[in-house]
């Protein structure tokens, strides 16, 4: 397709490519994700956004699978037990591993995990559970390494499970929420959330060899209509394409208030409440 | 000894060969001498309808999770052709190598598809090979390299069919477009066009009647940009000037065809 010429080239940003779509043949420039260079032109491979930063020019594009960073938190689901290891979907490319040496044992007792752990991994982690986990590295082929090794990590109960795009959450200080309606929340960096009833840190760390356990606690009613109302708020800002965030999803959820919760994601609905949540948003920022 | 063992090492071949015979073809004949049934010119591609996005993730009211939907899907018409194709990927792959990702594509006629007659449900032999050769023509496309152990699955339902060779061509369009949809990497996106030769003329993007009655068919899947081509296949019998001529023709229209394409993903993300 068409080449820029040398005065054009610092128009590079805002403009919408197609893969195969010459970008820019300056040598000057660096390719950064969403491209391919062959010879001195940059060329994108991805359908989406021209995007500069001083030298570097990347593409992005408008959905992306979630590409892992180490000290990311993430939320994955077990796929499998293998060797010595569990195998997450992250909503990666691959999915990544988690160790059995990267866990922490039950009561938080400090040792090297034996065999007779290793033969008892499914009491720890089987197929189908969700971790909530931090990434520690890569592998040489670029799946991700988690570790749970703290106490906040580890498996999820309690609540109910969201999938957004991953784009939508930030990366920030902190992905562990309690929300002021008593519901706390985990936002995964690879777009999963958990949703879950709130449980005080004290407590959590009172029933450090609980921390396995497959068993919900007793949710009351409200308790379970409040993880709903945020679940399908969440559902409600991912159709919005808005960011995810403790502010946003508050502000959904109090403008909710006046509906019920299984209402939310009806089209009249969902369209008033659109309006006023990115009315609020935009009016904070 | 029984009959049905093959020895491998020896051509199992047939003993004799013969020339295959070609239905006579009066190249005097123009049944377009009057022009197409339709009133399109002789190298004019039908009309073009592209949507990309009705399976994946925001628009699925009913999808829970993004994880149950597509990760792009499109919907490609040309004129009574209509096929749907969703992508799943990159996600981990069953049995996939650790430098390269894989593709695959799973290509369906959907039962009321072709006009003439009912297709089974069950796969078919010619299902298989045109999932194959939709392979073919995406897969160098595709930066493979980019996700290693990763696979990237398309999955194409032909809603209505009109010429075999034109209704490949919509499936490989539409293909690229989901692929776009989805986000993934490529070194450029395919286009592909048919063409069918009719006497002496070669007419693009035949419809049924018109395959019927065409003595070769040929198709063309292409970059442009790259300018490669990705998938070539022809039917019938032809003359080396034709091929040179109907490979010329059929590049320009994958220009078009591609050139509409790329508008409209660029409109769709405005």
């Amino acid at each position: 397709m068409e080449v820029d010429t040398e005065t054009q080239v610092m128009d590079v940003t805002a403009r919408i490519v197609t893969p195969g779509s010459a970008i820019t043949s300056d040598p000057g420039f660096i390719r950064g994700h969403g491209t391919f260079g062959e010879g001195p032109t940059i060329y994108s491979s991805v359908a989406g956004v021209i995007e500069r930063i001083n030298k570097l020019v990347s593409v992005r594009s408008l959905k992306q699978r979630y590409g892992g960073e180490i000290g990311d938190i993430v939320v994955g689901r077990i796929t499998e037990v293998a060797a010595k290891r569990w195998r997450v979907d992250v909503n990666s490319r691959q999915d990544g591993v988690l160790l059995l040496s990267s866990i922490n044992l039950p009561g938080g007792i400090q040792r090297r995990k034996s065999e007779s752990d290793e033969l008892q991994m499914r009491t720890f982690f089987s197929e189908g559970d969700l971790v909530f986990a931090e990434v520690q590295s890569y592998f040489a082929d670029g799946a991700l390494s988690l570790h749970t090794r703290s106490i906040q990590y580890g498996k999820l109960r309690n609540g109910t499970f969201v999938a957004v795009f991953p784009q939508l959450v930030p990366r920030s200080r902190t992905h562990f929420h309690t929300l002021p309606c008593g519901v706390d929340v985990v936002l995964g960096v690879n777009g999963y959330i958990w949703i879950s009833k709130h449980v005080s840190a004290a407590k959590v760390e009172a029933n450090a060899e609980h921390i396995y356990s497959d068993k919900n606690e007793p949710i009351s009613d409200e308790e379970r209509e409040s993880i709903a109302r945020v679940a399908n708020c969440v559902q409600l800002l991912n159709r919005l394409y808005v960011k995810i965030t403790e502010t946003s999803i508050i502000f959904a959820y109090e403008e909710s208030l006046g509906h019920a919760p299984k209402d939310l994601l009806a089209l009249d609905v969902a369209a008033e409440l659109a309006h006023s949540v990115t009315g609020r948003l935009r009016q904070q920022s | 000894m029984a009959a049905n063992i093959i020895d491998r090492r020896r051509i199992n071949g047939p003993q004799r060969s013969v020339e295959p015979l070609y239905t006579h073809v009066d190249a005097a004949a123009d049944p377009f001498a009057s022009g197409r049934g339709d009133g399109r010119a002789l190298d004019q591609v039908r009309p073009i309808f592209v949507k990309t996005g009705p399976l994946s993730a925001h628009r699925s009211e009913s999808a829970l999770s993004s994880a149950a939907a597509a990760s792009g899907a499109a919907f490609y018409e040309q004129g009574k052709i209509r096929v749907s194709c969703a992508v799943y990927g990159p996600r981990q792959g069953r049995r996939s190598s650790a430098r390269m990702g894989s593709f695959d594509c799973d290509f369906r006629y959907a039962p009321f598809a072709c006009s003439w007659k009912r297709r089974s449900h069950v796969k078919g032999a010619d299902e298989r090979e045109i999932s194959l050769m939709l392979e073919h023509a995406i897969a160098p496309a595709i930066r493979l390299e980019a996700y290693p152990k990763a696979c990237i699955d398309a999955y194409v339902t032909v809603i209505e069919s009109d010429g075999k060779a034109a209704t490949i061509a919509a499936a490989i369009n539409c293909i690229s477009a989901a692929l776009a949809d989805a986000g993934i990497e490529m070194y450029d996106s395919v286009a592909a066009c048919s063409m069918g030769l009719t006497g002496a003329r070669w007419v693009a993007d035949c419809a049924q009647p018109e395959e019927d009655a065409a003595s070769c068919s040929m198709l063309i899947a292409y970059m442009p940009s790259a300018d490669e081509v990705t998938y070539i296949l022809q039917h019938g019998k032809t003359t080396p000037e034709q091929t040179d001529q109907a490979v010329q023709t059929c590049t320009n229209m994958c220009a078009r065809v591609y050139a509409v394409i790329c508008r409209y993903l660029q409109d769709s993300l405005e």
